[in-house]
């Protein structure tokens, strides 16, 4: 910067003030000057007159008399003794000679006034005949010499040197002029110490702004002043303060976009690249990173024995620390993989060595899975993984594979063990498995109103699963993409193993059910079924129960058997009267229970007509809402298990045979649930014993 | 509103407070218990909840036990469970949430449990 001179406020003002005093000081001088003169000037000319007068009184009996002179000259003489600042005193007789001089010569000598002379205006008032005279040099007074009986006797004159009168104006002036110079000393003194304290703080405030300047915002300006310059001092404290947080700020800001780096750079080395294809299967993965990253980790690497290890996870934790907790993941798996041949014993050595590192409240979701190629078999374990899909192309169908494993690290002291289970997945030319993270399921609309949800997944599977696995993810991903946006809110993963071709003969699967399809299944409850209204009010579903009990067809179901299954179709109502139908309780919707027996069972021998299991139906004409998911990890989400909601998927999918739902159809939102008591009954065995 | 639910605090021993709730413990109810549950133990110990008498429990039921569990295990208490009806077992039975739960059989028992 250019330096610039500077003009100190105090010079500035000092200087003025000065000036200003002087002007007034010398103004004053001036006009009291001229006062001083004429007064002084009058004051001489009055004594002048009164001398005059006075010795022209004196002089009258001498006049009258014989020898003036012997009266007049000593007098005169005396006079100019006295008054040395007299020049000159004379008397004269009616004839104008001298009758009084101090000199005796002059005696009789006619008197003769200079010649320049001219009438002093004066303020005295002069007596008749008296004359107020002056020249250059002289001012005169004349006075008549008087006496009753002789009213003109001659003039007494006296004059006295000018130069007297302007030495008695300049002594005047001096003592003036001292006065005036003392007092301009005393006023520019005064003025300087007045302002200098005044200005004082102005130096500090530039100091403490030159401070801050420099980057020091942690020293506040002390001043105490109680003018303006206070108020200004504290405005700049306020200044620095705010300068301190936007420092702090911007700081922190750098210092998270430096992490979100660091995080985003550590998983794109952690996530593996493109596809693989081994023995008939292809691997493959996609990956789209959320704004702020979150914990999605994948891989696939080969097994000693040519099998092929798959692993997909959520670290709860965002930012560097999921990022850190899912390297450890990645190293821990790696180092253990050889050591645990099931994919459950892998899950929970991986959790025994992770806990440790896990803050409280973080937990990570997993899937391992094992491909074995030549047998088309995928052996995998969950915990609390969202459920893996698995499309059968020779029926165009679409299994979930949900788990009941616990999340790692979500439950301390190894509960984790008892909850996960060994699958095995046996996939035919042209299945295939599609993994994903709940970034994806979870995927909010751009209003932030509607979740993707599993039907969408599905129904987008279902569309395009023919097409191949990479068709396929790039029609999932385009789907959540034009879902919620660009960017996700969370890391979306998605994983897909594919048998794209027969490396040996595969074994036939088991058991298929038809897919059942909910608006069929309405027109028949229509027909056929017992029929329940409710207003979409919660007290209305203490109704469900005693309608329960009444269904004939279900009276064989124990006491246990048919709690469950009110806890069920309570929590399926609840649903649609509070997100459906928003509790509004001048709605209503409608429940229908159909069961194998009004249906025929001949016709469907897949349902177990010995305990006349059947379905019921739930048409609603509410806002179409994504029902969400089934997982079992919610418990072990601190955040989940405060908000004490989530359980009530988990208890519909738990009693019920099947659950689909059909949003916004032209019958309304129709829920189908498809109830096997037997299931039912051999789930809760399995409970019991686990 | 009258249906049927109630919860009660009884004046527990030691640093023991023992609720007791009778009627359904549903999406309605469960708040208002959540709400009782927080106010009788706002200052801390044990929480013995005794559900003998709760006639159905829905999964807002479920949420508010483990709220309760989650928040007294985290400054220092605990959270009982005293003699749940068949209605309280079979949804905590069904989401193997049973095992996350301390359970006991009476109210006696969680008392002597807690050495109150």
């Amino acid at each position: 910067m250019k330096p610039r001179r500077v003009v100190s406020i105090r010079v500035v003002v000092i200087a003025t003030t000065t000036a200003l005093i002087t002007a007034a000081v010398l103004s004053a001088g001036a006009l009291s000057e001229r006062n001083a003169r004429r007064a002084l000037s009058h004051e001489i000319e009055t004594g002048l007159v009164l001398e005059a007068r006075n010795l022209a009184l004196t002089s009258a009996d001498a006049l009258l008399s014989s020898f003036p002179e012997l009266t007049l000259t000593p007098l005169v003489k005396k006079m100019m003794a006295e008054r040395p600042e007299l020049a000159f005193v004379v008397v004269v007789n009616h004839r104008g000679q001298i009758e009084g001089h101090p000199d005796p010569r002059r005696l009789g000598e006619p008197f003769k006034l200079p010649g320049d002379l001219m009438a002093v205006e004066s303020s005295m008032r002069l007596q008749p005949g008296e004359r107020l005279l002056q020249n250059r040099a002289l001012l005169i007074v004349e006075a008549p010499v008087t006496h009753p009986t002789e009213p003109n006797l001659g003039m007494a004159v006296v004059a006295v040197e000018r130069a007297y009168v302007d030495a008695a104006v300049a002594s005047a002036r001096r003592g003036q002029l001292v006065f005036l110079a003392v007092l301009l000393v005393l006023g520019v003194v005064a003025s300087f110490v007045v302002l200098a304290a005044l200005l004082a703080p102005v130096g500090a405030l530039r100091a403490g702004l030159e401070r801050i300047g420099r980057g020091d915002l942690d020293t506040p300006l002390q001043i105490g002043s109680g003018t303006e310059l206070g108020l200004l001092a504290d405005t700049v404290n306020e200044m620095a303060e705010g300068l301190k947080r936007a420092r702090a700020e911007t700081v922190e800001r750098e210092r998270l976009a430096h992490e979100l780096e660091l995080a985003r750079d550590i998983q794109r080395r952690l996530l593996p690249q493109g596809r693989r294809e081994v023995g008939g299967h292809a691997l493959v993965g996609a990956h789209r990173a959320a704004a702020e990253v979150g914990g999605d980790y994948y891989d696939f690497f080969a097994l000693p024995d040519g099998r092929v290890a798959i692993v997909i996870a959520d670290v709860s934790g965002k930012g560097l620390a999921g990022c850190l907790v899912t390297s450890m993941l990645a190293a821990l798996l790696r180092a253990l993989h050889t050591a645990h041949p099931s994919p459950t014993a892998l899950l929970v050595a991986l959790e025994r060595h992770l806990t440790p590192t896990l803050e409280p409240g973080e937990f990570v979701t997993m899937f391992y899975g094992v491909l074995d190629p030549m047998q088309g078999r995928l052996t995998y374990a969950s915990a609390g993984h969202t459920p893996a899909l698995v499309w059968r192309a020779g029926e165009s169908r679409v299994e979930w594979c949900p788990t009941r494993g616990i999340p790692l690290g979500a439950v301390r002291g190894g509960a984790l063990a008892s909850t996960l289970e060994d699958r095995a997945v046996p996939l035919a030319v042209g299945d295939l498995v599609l993994l994903f993270t709940d970034g994806l399921s979870e995927a909010f609309d751009r209003d932030g109103r509607e979740m993707f949800g599993m039907e969408r997944i599905e129904r987008t599977v279902r569309e395009h699963a023919r097409a191949g696995p990479d068709a396929m993810i790039g029609a999932v991903n385009a789907a959540v993409a034009e879902w919620s946006g660009a960017t996700p809110q969370d890391d979306q993963t998605l994983l897909v193993i594919a048998r794209i071709a027969a490396a040996t003969q595969r074994v036939p699967e088991a058991r298929a059910l038809p897919q059942a399809d909910p608006l069929e299944r309405l027109a028949e409850a229509e027909r056929s079924g017992v029929r329940l209204e409710l207003p979409a009010s919660l007290d209305a579903l203490d109704a469900l129960g005693a309608w329960l009990a009444r269904l004939p067809d279900l009276s064989e179901l124990d006491a246990a058997e048919r709690r469950q299954l009110e806890i069920a179709l309570y929590e399926t109502c609840a649903n649609v009267a509070e997100h459906g139908l928003q509790l509004n309780s001048a709605l209503a919707f409608e429940l229908w229970w159909v069961s194998a027996a009004a249906r025929g069972v001949a016709r469907h021998d897949d349902l177990d007509a010995r305990v006349k299991a059947g379905y019921f139906v739930l048409r609603d004409r509410g806002f179409p809402f994504s029902p969400g998911r089934w997982r079992p990890r919610d418990l072990d989400d601190p955040r989940r298990r405060l908000e004490g909601r989530g359980f009530g998927l988990d208890l519909i999918h738990l009693v019920m045979d099947e659950v689909l739902y059909r949003p916004a159809t032209a019958a309304g939102n129709v829920t189908l649930l498809t109830f096997d008591p037997a299931r039912a009954r051999e789930t809760r065995k399995e409970d019991h014993n686990g | 509103m009258d249906d049927g639910f109630k919860a009660t605090t009884a004046h527990g021993r030691g640093e023991a407070v023992v609720v007791r709730v009778e009627g359904r413990l549903d999406a309605k109810s469960a708040p208002r218990l959540l709400e009782h549950c927080l106010a009788a133990r706002a200052t801390g110990g044990h929480l013995v909840l005794n559900l003998s008498a709760v006639s159905f429990l829905s999964s807002s039921g479920v949420g508010v036990l483990l709220v309760m569990a989650e928040k007294a295990r985290s400054d220092g208490g605990s959270l009982r469970i005293a003699s749940p009806s068949s209605a309280v077992r079979a949804p905590l039975e069904l989401l193997n949430l049973h095992r996350f739960l301390t359970i006991d059989g009476s109210e006696d028992e969680a008392m002597s449990a807690l050495g109150a």
